[in-house]
């Protein structure tokens, strides 16, 4: 069952054609990565995704509803989260009430939410710095809390754009566990990422993007050896 | 709320209570009266400036339409106050729903500069209307007296009276806080993307705040005018100033930051009072918009700021010693 | 039939008035990303050192207005300096109130110092009017309508034609790469209060010429120059001066037609409007 389609989704910036009629179909349960060098629309792709943008044209269903056209908490509330390239979480509030706000969604009553959000903290390994602020953490824990507050709504599947990004390896290493363990709660994930090494790996599926078009579709080795996505990116380094 | 929180109200309420049976003197009693009024004033303008952040520069305003229907429906049409106040806390309400409805959508300056817009506007419409009074304002008709008129000759029940408006404001303050509604807040304040992202109906929980705020200040408009027995365009509308001035001093976006800030501030401007009266209306306004600017450069959280930030210089050697 | 070309006339050189109080503040909120909300009592201020010139110096606003403009220069970079540049980069509601305390501060000291008394500058040169046909052109308004031409043409072209001006405009685009290529961004925000006070003291010491001087005088200019702004959009000084435009057009017509009061609640009622439907403005163009 596809949970996440796209049906030739284009958007454009005045004159810029960011997204150029793409096609997609994410099944339930899987991880998939979308890759393609700077420039490529991938962010866009997923602002349009989760609501921040509204497409120009086509179609996006989600869960066998259409979303393109509706509002970004509109569309966290059926069940579909994100987190942000630049790390958006509040720095004045606690570890645990940034992820306390995100279990609000289906848990308005604050003890109620405070037990899911201490489920969720332990989960993602973040019981040591439960009550620091953010202002206060490092990036790397600034992004695990940034994805525990996604998990934390209750989503079925969940958009990474570039969650790996400043990571030292040992940060990156652990970041990989996670995603394994939120993909083993059942949730679908849709990854953007640059850096190889780490999707390769880890994606059942690959996609492509070039100057808005989706290149190429498949596995990873199959991407990898594709000379289309080779050229666009003038050579992929390991 | 935790158990030391309730003793402390406890305590504090008993002290409220007996206070006036140890102090008689009208001038003290005075301004108690102000202090509860300010807090209350304080506690609205906080609601939708410092925790929602959006900054409201003439919440006057609604103190002036809550206490000018009161005002009016007494004086014209012979309706108790008491009613009056529920129709002043429904006019009021729906002005905040006249400005936030369009305004919400948009960035929190433009809100801001809507809010000024208004204040003038209704300013400029209540001083020429005679019905309401125009420019002189209304003058209370001395008739009824007691609980059920809302007028009083002694000073002792609005003091009450302004005492439960207060006690009211901390209740909904406190209620905002723990619940849910209270985190929704402090996202939308630091950043609407995140809300957006968490489900955060912005627009909507924006309003939320806006007419807990509009209610509160209403409240306190319609017992200003009962206590003073006179309204006019001047008292209602010109007081957004020192409002915002009790949050900033005490500490916006604080909970008890309104409450300190007028217990500080309060006293000191009626006592600034007897001595600069005269030229005083420039100097102590004068002294409001130094001490806006002072404080809000210097130290911006106000005085809950200074006590906060000793906490958090202990919690963060904590993380430090985690992380090495 | 005459009336409304009065009207129209006076509400051209309302217009163009409000338009440069709108191009000072369109400066500084595109550049720096901050409203300045005491913009109008800067000028209060202005208008003041021009009476204070002329009743203690019988020095007449022409004469007074190069000294003043620099005055104001000076002084916009002192505020910067002191006040305005310790809210940069720190949260919106805190630069909103520290502009808003200088509001209160200028206001109440205008009024400390010079009481609230409304002044007046009698018989100035550029006083009396003459008559074109059977319009009356009154010469301080078409002064100042002048001035605010010439004032705005000027920044206009450092704007785009110098290359300090360039360096403003890299920093309005993006406050986080000009360091990159070598500009202080302190030193434009501080250029930037520096012009707008400048520019602001121009239309006060022209106004001086035919309008009361009192303490309050900039706040109805300062909303109405807010509502410019919102119009005409940021980051543009042709259309900060056609909104303006439009703005004292409006306020005229309306005070022609409905009653004189409530031309402001028409302004403010059509800043709601314009600010819900577009937000860059009518005339402006990025935001």
């Amino acid at each position: 069952m596809n949970l996440l389609e796209l049906k030739a989704v284009t958007k454009k910036f005045g004159g810029l054609t960011a997204v150029n009629s793409v096609d997609m179909s994410i099944e339930k349960g899987k991880i998939v990565g979308l890759i393609g060098p700077n420039g490529a629309g991938k962010t866009t792709l997923f602002n349009c995704i989760a609501g921040y943008y509204h497409p120009n044209s086509g179609e996006i269903w989600y869960d066998g509803v259409r979303i393109d056209g509706m509002k970004p908490h509109e569309i966290c509330k059926k069940k579909l989260a994100r987190t942000f390239q630049i790390v958006k979480i509040l720095n004045k509030l606690t570890v645990l009430d940034n992820i306390m706000i995100g279990a609000f969604l289906n848990e308005k009553n604050v003890n109620l939410a405070k037990k899911k959000a201490k489920k969720v903290l332990n989960f993602c390994n973040l019981d040591n710095i439960s009550d620091v602020k953010g202002s206060d953490l490092t990036i790397g824990d600034k992004k695990r809390v940034e994805v525990a507050r996604a998990i934390a709504t209750d989503p079925k599947l969940i958009l990474f754009d570039e969650v790996m990004a400043g990571l030292n390896p040992k940060e990156g290493k652990e970041a990989i566990e996670l995603i394994y363990k939120v993909r083993d709660l059942g949730i679908t994930i849709l990854m953007v990422e640059h850096v190889m090494e780490i999707i390769m790996p880890i994606s059942d599926q690959i996609i492509v993007l070039n100057l808005g078009k989706k290149i190429m579709e498949g596995t990873a080795e199959e991407v990898s050896k594709n000379d289309e996505v080779i050229n666009a990116y003038l050579g992929v380094k390991t | 709320m935790q158990k030391r929180s309730y003793i402390g109200w406890a305590f504090f309420i008993g002290l409220l209570l007996v206070f006036p049976i140890f102090v008689k003197a009208p001038y003290i009693l005075h301004i108690s009266i102000m202090i509860f009024i300010y807090t209350t004033l304080g506690v609205s303008w906080n609601i939708i400036s410092g925790f929602a952040g959006q900054l409201s520069l003439g919440h006057s305003v609604f103190l002036g339409v809550g206490g000018y229907t009161t005002a009016i429906l007494l004086v014209k049409f012979g309706i108790n106050p008491w009613i009056g106040m529920f129709a002043g806390i429904f006019t009021s309400v729906i002005l905040s729903w006249m400005i936030g409805v369009p305004c919400f959508r948009l960035q929190g300056r433009y809100f801001a500069i809507a809010t000024m817009a208004i204040v003038q506007i209704v300013y400029l419409v209540i001083t020429r209307w005679e019905y309401a009074g125009g420019a002189r304002g209304i003058y209370y008709p001395l008739r009824n007296w007691g609980l059920k008129a809302f007028t009083f000759r002694g000073k002792l029940p609005y003091y009450f009276i302004a005492m439960s408006m207060m006690l009211i404001a901390m209740v909904v303050i406190y209620y905002i806080e723990n619940s849910h509604i209270g985190y929704y807040l402090k996202t939308i304040r630091e950043n609407t993307d995140a809300a957006d992202a968490l489900g955060i109906n912005v627009p909507k929980y924006k309003m939320i705040a806006m007419m807990f705020s509009a209610f509160l200040a209403a409240i306190s408009g319609t017992l200003y005018g009962q206590y003073l027995l006179f309204i006019d365009p001047d008292t209602m509308f010109l007081l957004s100033v020192p409002i915002m001035l009790v949050t900033i001093i005490g500490g916006i976006g604080s909970t008890l930051g309104p409450l300190i800030g007028a217990g500080v501030l309060i006293p000191v401007q009626e006592i600034a009072r007897i001595y600069w009266s005269g030229s005083g209306r420039a100097i102590d306004q004068l002294i409001y918009g130094s001490l806006i600017v002072i404080v809000v450069i210097l130290q911006p959280k106000g005085i809950m700021g200074m006590i906060d930030s000793i906490t958090d210089k202990y919690k963060k050697r904590k993380y430090k010693l985690i992380e090495n | 039939m005459l009336i409304i070309f009065q009207v129209i006339l006076s509400g051209i050189t309302a217009g163009l008035v409000y338009g440069l109080i709108s191009i000072g503040l369109s400066l500084i909120w595109g550049i720096m990303d901050m409203v300045n909300f005491a913009h109008a009592d800067f000028m209060m201020l202005s208008m003041y050192f021009a009476y204070l010139a002329w009743a203690k110096l019988a020095l007449d606003p022409i004469f007074s207005l190069p000294i003043i403009v620099i005055l104001m220069f000076i002084i916009g970079i002192l505020v910067y300096r002191n006040i305005v540049r310790k809210t940069v980069g720190g949260e919106i509601v805190t630069q909103i109130l520290a502009t808003f305390g200088i509001v209160v501060f200028l206001q109440n000291m205008a009024q400390f110092l010079w009481s609230a008394n409304y002044q007046m500058i009698k018989n100035p040169i550029a006083s009396g009017s003459f008559a074109v046909g059977d319009l009356f052109l009154h010469k301080a308004q078409l002064l100042s309508g002048v001035a605010s031409l010439i004032t705005a043409y000027l920044i206009w072209i450092f704007i785009h034609k110098t290359k300090l001006g360039w360096a403003l405009q890299a920093t309005a685009q993006n406050r986080g790469a000009a360091p990159l290529i070598g500009i202080s961004v302190n030193k434009m925000f501080s250029i930037a209060w520096g012009i707008g006070l400048a520019s602001v003291g121009v239309a006060g010491v022209m106004l001086a010429n035919y309008y009361y001087i009192y303490p309050q005088v900039g706040a109805t200019f300062q909303l109405l120059s807010l509502v410019a702004v919102a119009l005409g959009g940021f980051g543009s000084i042709p259309g900060a001066l056609l909104a303006g435009l439009t703005v004292g057009l409006v306020e005229a017509l309306s005070g022609y037609f409905i009653e004189p009061a409530y031309k402001y609640v028409v302004v403010f009622s059509l800043y709601i409007i314009v600010v819900l439907f577009r937000p860059q403005g009518l005339f402006g163009t990025h935001h």
